[in-house]
Formats: structure tokens, sequence, C-alpha cells
């Protein structure tokens, strides 16, 4: 049986049988010719999770030694003397600069670590990577995300629980196996297994997520936050732990929160906020753009005082703010952007509202006051 | 832009880890083996760190760096002998329009794929990833999964299809087409 030609004319059917038998095509026509070229390069994307710069660096040093060996016993000297010579000259041309005006360009050093439940603990990196392929499931990293897909035979294993761990820095973006994609904010953790079983999707969160629960009524997802929790049937919601407070925000669905004795549930723009002190449960209806423009990569602020602006900053980019005068800590700022890559750009944004505002950076410490 | 030539361990290094994948990456596309692709762009920068008093790219890194890894990619199809005369120009011609740039370029490319294959349903997916990715034939795909051959293929099908529409990877124009495609072999 064949496949049918699709609107372009093209014999798929031809890609196709090319593709399985790694053999080129004949006589491909223009659009033949571009199918075939983006299927390699998906191909291509796909095998580069399989190259490491770190692993290609290690045998390029080795196999250079190699060569060297051989002809350049003679050069080393020679070498030795000119880099005495250039680093003498380079400090004749560029002085060490000695105290200079510093600006808030560094980036956050930490890593996001994963722990997965055979023990493992894997930094992860910005290249993309397989990370995990076993009969509980798949697991592949890339840019900000970590993507689990079920193998679907882990019956027997009981219920393995991988950590994720963002540290301040960027927000990341996980597919957990049974489709539900969390967001995850900088400083947070969460606990999951890598596939889910039994009658409910367990998760444990520390800090921030936000959560867009795959539909399954008859597994409810369970978010525990210490001893709140909050059951969701299919549905978007954000919860926020960093403080004294566990703030859960609903965005559509439904859901159900519970602290101790206590219970309520939620509609979409709704808010529950449970004091983790006294386990005091409320609800209010709030503007839901200050507990979702994080997971589309802007800040956002409405009115909010310089000190919890700056506690927010501190968490996106690993820098510790000093206020000079604790009354500016009280200032209100307002301020609706996408994240900048680097803190500086935010400072200037503050300076535009207020240009009074010093910001006197020392390397990773900030000390606001008023001129 | 006149590149300078990095003299320096430190500055080759940082030259080798930003370019190192996405040529791993260029070489496979056109070796279809991930060793033999490690070799060649081993081979690429083994030779470029011994000519690194001699040579003077005019151009940037990135291009002379693409352009030599291809055409030594090329070179091995062509010494291995399992690989048509023919094929080979019409593998060179793909190959033109994969021009993978540094890390970032990849991030994103990586980063837009994975996108577009979170959205497909679970069942394509899988079946996209067995061929593309674990290189499993369509008939074993079929057998293990318990669907039929057909099945297997309207899933790749239509995988690719979506990811044509999804992926900015795969923008080519006709003109750069009808370029590459009358363009003799460089050797």
């Amino acid at each position: 049986m064949q496949l049918p030609a699709d609107d372009t004319g093209m014999d798929w059917n031809k890609i196709l049988e090319s593709l399985d038998e790694a053999k080129i095509p004949e006589d491909m026509t223009k659009e033949e010719f571009f199918a075939m070229s983006d299927a390699r390069a998906a191909q291509a994307l796909l095998a580069a999770q399989d190259f490491d710069e770190s692993a290609g660096w290690q045998e390029f040093t080795y196999l250079r030694g190699q060569r060297r060996l051989r002809h350049q016993r003679i050069i080393r000297l020679a070498v030795a003397a000119s880099v005495v010579l250039a680093l003498g000259a380079g400090l004749w041309i560029f002085p060490p600069r000695n105290h200079s005006i510093q600006t808030a360009d560094a980036l956050p050093a930490g890593k996001v670590r994963l722990r997965t439940s055979d023990g493992r603990s894997i930094e992860l990196e910005k290249q993309a990577r397989s990370i995990q392929d076993n009969d509980i499931a798949k697991i592949n990293a890339g840019g900000d995300s970590l993507v689990y897909t079920a193998t679907g035979k882990a019956k027997q294993h009981g219920i393995q629980r991988d950590t994720l761990d963002i540290p301040r820095g960027t927000p990341f973006q996980l597919l957990l196996a049974d489709g539900t994609r969390v967001w995850l904010n900088a400083e947070s953790r969460l606990i999951y297994p890598a596939a889910f079983q039994g009658l409910t999707r367990e998760v444990f969160l520390e800090g921030e997520g936000y959560f867009d629960v795959a539909p399954d009524p008859s597994h409810p997802f369970l978010v525990h936050t210490g001893n709140i929790t909050t059951k969701v049937l299919g549905t978007a919601f954000n919860i926020r732990a960093y403080d004294a407070s566990v703030v859960t925000t609903l965005r559509s669905g439904k859901v159900q929160v519970t602290a101790g004795s206590a219970s309520l549930q939620l509609q979409p723009d709704e808010q529950a906020i449970v004091h983790t002190r006294n386990g005091d449960l409320q609800k209010r209806t709030v503007d839901s753009r200050d507990y979702f423009a994080w997971i589309q990569g802007d800040l956002y602020f409405d009115g909010a005082t310089l000190g919890s602006i700056t506690e927010t900053l501190s968490r996106y980019y690993d820098y510790r703010f000093v206020f000079d005068d604790a009354a500016i800590a009280a200032l209100r700022f307002t301020l609706d952007i996408p994240r900048p890559e680097r803190l500086q750009d935010v400072l200037a944004q503050l300076n535009k509202s207020r240009e009074d505002l010093r910001f006197q950076v020392d390397n990773k410490t900030i000390t606001i006051s008023i001129h | 832009m006149h590149q300078p030539m990095p003299d320096d361990n430190a500055s080759f290094e940082e030259l080798f880890r930003k370019h190192f994948v996405a040529l791993c990456t260029i070489a496979y596309y056109v070796v279809e083996d991930k060793d033999a692709a490690r070799d060649i762009v081993q081979d690429f920068f083994l030779d470029y760190w011994s000519k690194r008093h001699k040579i003077r790219i005019t151009n940037d890194f990135k291009s002379y760096a693409t352009g030599a890894v291809r055409y030594l990619s090329i070179d091995y199809l062509k010494r291995s002998g399992r690989v048509k005369l023919e094929d080979l120009e019409v593998i060179d011609g793909l190959s033109r329009h994969f021009t993978a740039e540094d890390r970032e370029w990849k991030e994103a490319c990586y980063t837009a794929l994975w996108k577009a294959l979170e959205q497909m349903p679970e069942q394509r997916r899988k079946v996209f990833l067995m061929s593309n990715q674990d290189k499993i034939k369509y008939k074993d795909i079929a057998e293990q999964l318990g669907i039929s051959v057909n099945t297997v293929k309207t899933h790749i099908r239509l995988a690719l299809q979506f990811l044509r529409m999804e992926c900015k990877w795969v923008m080519t124009t006709p003109v750069v087409f009808l370029l590459c495609w009358k363009m003799p072999l460089l050797f």
C-alpha cells in the first residue's frame, strides 16, 4: 500500500524508503530534495547529543601530544622564552587597572542539577544530551529543558523519584512522563517519579513552579509543598513557596488546596494563601499576570516595593542587595519587560523612573542609595 | 572580517569547544556515522593547529571550518566506496543546506526540534525517535509496537511534515537550491 501524495505533489514513499535504507533516492524533485534535506537535518540534530565537546577536547590534546612528541622537542625552549617576553610586554602595555566603576554584568554561575533515582547526580549543561534510556523512562536534556518519556515497563520497580534543583539564574522547563509540563523558577526544587504509577501522580515542590497538568481524571495530580497539598484533575496553576507562605494561583480548571484539616477550592484568577507558621488558609482574587509573567520570560512588577523586587532579582541574577536606608526598600516601582540577560539592564530601567537612585556594585553585592 | 589565529592553548581550546559539536553534526549529516564524524572533526582541528602559524583566515572561522569539515566528510565517503559517485554529488548538495554554526546555533535548533517533538502525539514521537534516533528499521518498529509498517510510515511522514512547519532550521530558499544544485564538486 502506498501513502497518498500531499499537496506539494511529492512522493513521500520514495523519501521514507530511502531514509529507512540509508540510501539517496533517484531523480528527486525540488520539493523532495528539500524534504530529504530536512529529514537528514533532523537526524543530525538528534545525533548531536552524542557529541561531547569535553571528551572531544580530551581526545584532541592526546592526539596532539602524540604528534608533537615526534618533531617539536627543540622548539619548546624557544617558545618558553617568547612566552616570558610576551608576558613582560603585556604588563608594560596593559598595566593592571586599579579601582574602577563596576557594572552588574556577571551571569549566575550555578548549574541545574538532576539527581536520578539510581543515585547519579548530573550537572546539566546547555548542550543537548541523553541522560537516561532504560525500562523506566527516557530522559533528554537540551537548552533549558528536560523531557521524560515513559518506556512503560517500570511496573516492578516501585516508586523511583528523581530530584531536579534549579539554582539562582534562569527558570527551567520540564516535561514529565505523563505529559504534564512544569516550569521551575530560579532557586527551586522538584521531586517526582521518572514514570508515574499507582492511583495518584504526586510531586514535591520547593520554591516556585507553574504546572500545566495533563488531564487524567482517574489519576489525580498532587503537588506537595511542605504540609500543604494541591490536588488537580487537569489544569494550569502556579505555586510560589519561597518564603513564609505558600501561594497557589489558578489560571484555568479547578484545584483543591489542603492545609492540615482546612481545605478550599479555587476558580480561575483566584489565589489561596497558606501561612506556613500557623497554617492559616485564605482566598482572594488577584491580577494573575503577577504570577504567570515569569513563565513567559518576563519581569513583571505592579507597584511592588523595591524590597520585594530586589528579592526576585537576586534569584534570577545571583546578586545580593543592601539598602543604604530602609526607606529606599519601601519605594514602589512598576515594570513589565522581557527579562534581560544581565542585571545591569534592569537597574538601568529602574533608573529611568528614579534618576536619583544609585547602584554601587562591589563584586556580587549591590548597595542602593539615593543621591 | 579578519580573525586572528588563536596561538595560545586557552583560546584555541575555547574555539574548539565552541565549534566541536556543531562540526561533528555537519560531518554526521554527510557520513551518517558518529565515530567517523568525530574522527573527521579531530583531523580538521589537528591540521588547523599544526598550520596555525601559516593560515590566515580572511573570512570568519565558522564558515572556514564548516567548508573544511564538509569537504573532509565528502572525501571520507568517497574513499569509503560505499556511496555511488552521483549520490555523493546529491549529498554534497543536501549538506549545503545544513550549516550548523556554533554552540548557540545548535542549541537553538535543538530546542526548537524538541519543542516541536513535545507537541506531537506520544506514539508519533516514539515512532519518529525509534527510526531517526535509534535507527530501528520500520519493519522492526512495527513489530515492537504491534502496529503496521504503513502506520509507522504515516507517523514518520506526519512527523516530518510537522517538523518542517514548526522548525526554523528547515527554511531553505529555491535560489540557494538552484545555486548549490548546479555547483560542481570542489574535487
